[in-house]
């Protein structure tokens, strides 16, 4: 389908060159099956608060159109709503569209979809009714995929090759079933569906990353490199970046794992301004604090790992801890506080090198 | 995971029909019959004796007295004697191919697979359709996650018994695992709309070997079906219909699971696990269902005490222990904590049951404390201090 989509957009490009101001994209923004792929790029020239007032929301669906109709103008709206970040809205104009049309197959999956962060019961409700409908729904029967993976059901890998067999050229299908494989450690399949959807549809930052992070795993680091590089040329992508600093940190590029690093981080003071969140936090700093480290900035090194131990949280200092007793440190106690027995242990490991070389930190 | 997956085998064949060899004339006399076995399984071990020790008794007489006095057993959990019964009577009646499916099921609850399936080909040798042999294959094979095959041999046994109400049950329960709920509720439908004295004929075992109300078990197989598609006010109903039909232990239970994931109806799940708990219910599932009602409400030493009773009853409960393992952190007791979750951990490794070790590897991979993304194959000490990591992190889910 993208590959059509493609000469359409090309051939659409010759005839009204200089008249278009849209870009033109080669595939669905929201993506045809499983979680929606990027929520907004809708044109809406007002303020947050004005937009979610509903000052950039399509007019209503006519009322008086036939059922059908009306049922599908309603999905319509619903994707325009999408696009300017109005989901709650979005689901509402969907139950008005089922209300119009219970058969409505695009109307169902949509909905389904944009239940997938949260509410996956009730999405998987949706699509199973779009499968009753229509059988040989790809989309439908790839979103079950992803659904049923979400909830650790059995039955997902089979979805999403129903979902191929039917249309082996759906992308989205194809980065579901990787996304499956890989859960299961078949990492050499996935990257093999993952191939295939970048072979169709090549500047899908998500599939690109996808990669990127299985060949990572699989040791294909300079592959995965150039995904990552792929995926920035696209978009600012915290992920992207930290993958590429560690390939540089891996091949002794330090001066180039510090670039990407300090674009994710704010350079060493007393105080960040924004801490990264999650598990990403200490294993961030503790990667810069490495490459300061390797490149004889001991001082600025010294002040990442303070960074992690001041502001990470009991949880920071528990991911260093356990870090440290994996690493030699078997005596640091395991206890999520800050301590001089922890601050000598990373000083020694860090800065001392006692832990070795490598950047990230293994399982 | 032979375990967890062997339980619909427990379930299917715990007490078979009518076979070929039912026309004895000793039968009725003698209280010694499928008849009397069926209705009141504990009675029957008498009268069978003194046919079995009648010098004059023949040996056809013997085989199929034994065979009545061991599912007698079976039925009555007493399952070491009913194997020994149905061996001796192997010996007597080799044709007798309904022995040979209970036999199966006695190997089944065992843990003896391989034994199990054997003793199932011979019956199916004496009779490629035999409605009981033909549902048990389809148990095996739906266990063995080949669920399409498995309603092919359902569907070969309600062939020869269109109102096999196993056949019906795990077909029903199969569809819905398919995902293909039309066709499980019309199984569904149909087995409720047996007439309970006949279904309860074919009596209902459940994994433990204790005897439920098989009409219950069809409402709340019904119910669902109808929770999987989201019709929440009809499954209610089918519970209703059943603690209305009989306020027992199991559809108290039943109901009680249901409402105790509802938001807004947790107090009437609590009044119905603790009235099933009163009436001597050993569902593990209940005490669990209980505990996270007392966690929605923050009373942790009940939950603490329900998880306890869940673990009690079903020791290879990998969720009741997680959660167990989560109270004893909420109440700072981090080293119990720390030996729940191991445990759990360590089962969840041990029997292979990848699902349940996922979710404590994902719990602990969100938080950083552990990174790969293999689940463990080991008990090591980089996983022990992961857990204690987890344990000493409430937010650590």
């Amino acid at each position: 389908m993208s590959f059509w989509m493609n000469r359409l957009c090309a051939v659409a490009a010759v005839l009204t060159a200089g008249l278009l101001v849209a870009p033109c994209f080669a595939y669905d923004r929201l993506g045809t099956a499983g979680p929606i792929r990027s929520f907004g790029g809708g044109a809406c020239t007002v303020d947050f608060p004005a937009r979610m007032r509903g000052e950039c929301d399509s007019p209503p669906v006519d009322s008086t159109l036939p059922p059908e109709r009306r049922s599908q103008e309603r999905v319509e709206r619903a994707r325009r709503l999408i696009s300017v970040i109005r989901v709650e809205q979005a689901v509402h104009e969907l139950d008005e569209a089922i209300a119009d049309d219970p058969l409505n197959r695009s109307a169902l999956l949509l909905r389904g979809r944009l239940k997938i962060p949260g509410k996956l019961e009730e999405a998987i409700r949706d699509v199973d009714q779009v499968l009753r409908i229509g059988p040989e729904d790809s989309d439908a029967w790839a979103t079950r995929a992803y659904i049923l993976s979400g909830l650790n059901k059995n039955g997902s890998l089979p979805d999403a090759t129903k979902a191929l067999a039917i249309n082996p050229q759906n992308v989205d299908a194809l980065w579901i079933r990787a996304t499956i494989l890989t859960r299961m450690g078949s990492l050499a399949e996935a990257e093999q569906d993952l191939n295939s959807a970048i072979a169709l549809e090549p500047d899908n930052p998500g599939t690109l990353l996808s990669r990127a992070q299985i060949r990572m795993q699989i040791g294909k680091t300079a592959e995965a490199r150039n995904d990552a590089t792929a995926v920035l040329a696209i978009r600012r992508d915290r992920s992207a970046l930290q993958i590429r600093a560690i390939v540089e940190a891996i091949s002794g590029d330090y001066a180039g794992a510090l670039d990407d690093l300090n674009a994710i981080l704010d350079s060493p003071k007393d105080q960040p301004v924004a801490v990264p969140v999650g598990r990403d936090f200490v294993e961030l700093y503790v990667q810069r604090a490495l490459a300061f480290a390797r490149t004889g900035k001991p001082a600025e090194a010294k002040r990442d790992l303070d960074t992690i131990v001041r502001f990470g949280g009991a949880r920071a200092v528990l991911q260093l801890q356990l870090y440290l007793r994996n690493h030699g440190f078997t005596d640091v106690k395991l206890d999520g506080a800050r301590s001089d027995q922890l601050d000598d242990a990373l000083q020694a490991c860090f800065i001392d090198d006692a832990c070795g070389r490598g950047i990230s930190i293994p399982g | 995971m032979i375990r967890r997956s062997l339980s619909r085998l427990l379930l299917m064949a715990g007490v078979v029909g009518a076979g070929p060899a039912a026309s004895f004339a000793t039968e009725a006399a003698a209280g010694c019959s499928l008849a009397q076995v069926e209705m009141l399984p504990d009675t029957v071990t008498e009268p069978c004796s003194k046919i079995i020790n009648e010098k004059a008794t023949s040996p056809a007489e013997r085989g199929y007295a034994l065979f009545i006095r061991g599912k007698g057993y079976h039925n009555t959990k007493r399952f070491d004697l009913a194997r020994q019964d149905y061996d001796d009577a192997i010996v007597l009646t080799p044709t007798n191919e309904e022995l040979f499916v209970s036999r199966a099921n006695i190997a089944f609850r065992g843990g003896r697979f391989e034994e199990g399936v054997s003793f199932l080909q011979r019956a199916l040798a004496l009779n490629p359709s035999n409605g009981h042999a033909l549902r048990t294959m389809g148990s095996l094979l739906a266990d063995s996650g080949q669920r399409e095959e498995a309603n092919r041999y359902y569907s070969m046994a309600l062939g020869a018994d269109r109102s096999d109400a196993y056949a019906l049950l795990s077909r029903s329960q199969n569809y819905a695992k398919l995902r293909r709920f039309d066709e499980a509720l019309k199984d569904a439908d149909d087995l409720v709309a047996i007439a309970p004295s006949d279904i309860n004929r074919q009596g209902y075992l459940d994994e433990r070997g204790d005897h439920i109300d098989f009409h219950v078990v069809a409402l709340k197989n019904r119910a669902d079906v109808y929770n999987a598609i989201g019709q929440f006010d009809r499954a209610e109903q089918n519970l209703n219909d059943a603690v209305a039909y009989s306020r027992s232990a199991p559809s108290l239970a039943a109901r009680g699971k249901f409402l105790a994931y509802k938001t807004g109806r947790e107090k009437e799940a609590l009044s119905d696990l603790d009235e099933a708990i009163a009436l001597g219910s050993v569902d593990s599932e209940a005490y669990y269902a209980k505990g996270i009602v007392h966690l929605k409400f923050n009373t942790f030493q009940d939950a603490l005490v329900a998880f306890d009773g869940a673990v009690k009853i079903d020791p290879w409960f990998v969720s009741a222990l997680r959660m167990r393992a989560r109270v004893h952190r909420e109440l700072d007791q981090t080293d119990l904590a720390v030996a729940d979750m191991t445990q759990a951990v360590a089962r969840g490794i041990g029997a292979g049951r990848t699902a349940a070790l996922r979710d404590t590897m994902s719990a602990l991979s969100r938080a950083g404390y552990w990174r790969s993304s293999d689940n463990p194959t080991d008990l090591t000490p980089a996983l022990e201090d992961a857990i204690r990591a987890c344990m000493l992190d409430k937010r650590c889910n």
